[in-house]
């Protein structure tokens, strides 16, 4: 499924940030919250979260703090930050612009 | 040591990013694998075999470990300014011919260690390194003085020395190990000004130019623009994503200023492969040295925040 993959690598950040805006989250709640929205069509795995979301930290998009859970355990919870919530918007539209674009000219194939 | 200490042992092995930066990675993964091990052990398999399933689907260590240097290895521009800075302030030093002053460099030298200092009780950023390299040099330079005037005789002098040599070489060699433990790169980085040092020194004694003040003077503007251009090199390694690119920046540019120093006979080009290759060295011993193994508490602790200092 290589153009799956491809799809991936251009949303990733996008399906984080929306995720991160409803609720600070950690990363393998991250992964769960994920693969529940998506009806189990992204399976996203750690060497692919993690970095990802250091990456988003470092530029400026989400901030993370350790933080410990009702259960006591200590987690990294990242939460959007401003700048964050404005590359989303602007990466939501053009997701929206795309998507149109692509549906006028993909009709549906019957098999 | 159980299954995912020893992944992430495996993982921190070949992970070469900034100590904070390396805790932060090791302690989320850490929590991460703990709490996907204890969701699969409510599906009825054993701690172990969770565990190794956990550690299975995190993926392979070498793929992980790529994606985190891509994030974490290119510097910003104020940190490559920063690690090009001692370069720059020794080319300054010749431009300037404050060389010639000793509380010049007096006041060059104890900034060095001040920033050195300073950066290193701040968790040894990559812009350290060239610095570190300058004070080390400092130390070897006074064991050089020190046995120049040795041959005043004095007790003193004799007892100072035989107690400097020791600690200055102890001092030099646990830096040095410690850097290539780091990062064997960053290690190269810190030698860097070395080979083009023995260099300048090799192609001043070929000219009778060593003790010749007036000698020196005359080349000190090449001697400025050397330390510029390594400077430059400096930044770029630094802005550099690629840890083979970093490598290749430091080889290529270390031979090409040799090249430039060194007479253009062969005895010389040979010798500027053999300096230009020293600064591989780091990467020889590091497979020697290794990282340091962490104990199994010292995940418990970095589960709780804490671990061991880097």
């Amino acid at each position: 499924m290589g153009y799956k993959r491809e799809l991936l690598k251009g949303s990733t950040d996008s399906l984080l940030l929306s995720l991160i805006e409803n609720r600070p989250m950690y990363g393998y709640q991250l992964i769960k919250e994920m693969g529940h929205r998506s009806g189990g069509y992204f399976q996203f795995s750690e060497g692919t979260l993690y970095p990802a979301l250091h990456r988003l930290e470092k530029e400026g998009l989400i901030q993370g703090k350790w933080e410990h859970s009702p259960g006591g355990q200590e987690r990294r919870y990242y939460y959007l930050t401003p700048k964050g919530h404005q590359v989303l918007v602007e990466k939501a539209t053009e997701w929206q612009r795309f998507a149109t674009a692509v549906n006028m000219i993909i009709e549906p194939i019957n098999p | 040591m159980s299954e995912i200490t020893q992944y992430l042992n495996n993982l921190r092995c070949h992970l070469r990013v900034e100590p904070t930066s390396e805790k932060d990675i090791l302690r989320e993964l850490h929590t991460h694998l703990e709490e996907e091990t204890d969701e699969l052990c409510q599906t009825g398999v054993t701690r172990k075999e969770a565990a190794r399933l956990a550690t299975e689907r995190c993926g392979s260590i070498q793929a992980l470990v790529q994606e985190f240097h891509q994030v974490y290895n290119r510097g910003t521009l104020v940190q490559a300014l920063l690690a090009a800075l001692p370069h720059l302030l020794i080319a300054l030093a010749f431009i300037l011919n404050l060389w010639r002053g000793w509380h010049w460099m007096a006041a060059i030298s104890v900034s060095m260690m001040l920033v050195t200092i300073y950066a290193w009780r701040r968790g040894k950023p990559a812009w350290l390194y060239p610095w570190l390299g300058y004070c080390l040099a400092m130390v070897l330079v006074l064991a050089l003085v020190l046995w120049q005037i040795i041959s005043v005789p004095s007790p003193w002098l004799w007892l100072l020395l035989l107690a400097y040599i020791p600690f200055a070489l102890w001092l030099l060699v646990s830096m040095v190990l410690r850097a290539i433990r780091r990062d064997w790169l960053l290690a190269s980085l810190m030698m860097l000004p070395l080979p083009v040092a023995i260099g300048w020194l090799l192609t001043l004694e070929q000219k009778g130019l060593v003790y010749n003040e007036q000698g020196f003077h005359n080349i000190s503007p090449q001697l400025a623009f050397t330390f510029l251009t390594l400077g430059l090199v400096t930044v770029a390694f630094i802005r550099l994503r690629n840890r083979l690119l970093k490598a290749g920046l430091l080889l290529a540019a270390t031979l090409i200023m040799l090249i430039a120093i060194l007479p253009a006979t062969g005895a010389f080009f040979v010798l500027s492969l053999l300096l230009t290759s020293s600064l591989l060295l780091p990467k020889l011993l590091e497979h020697k040295i290794g990282r340091e193994q962490w104990p199994n508490d010292a995940w418990e602790q970095i589960a709780a925040g804490k671990g061991p200092r880097s």
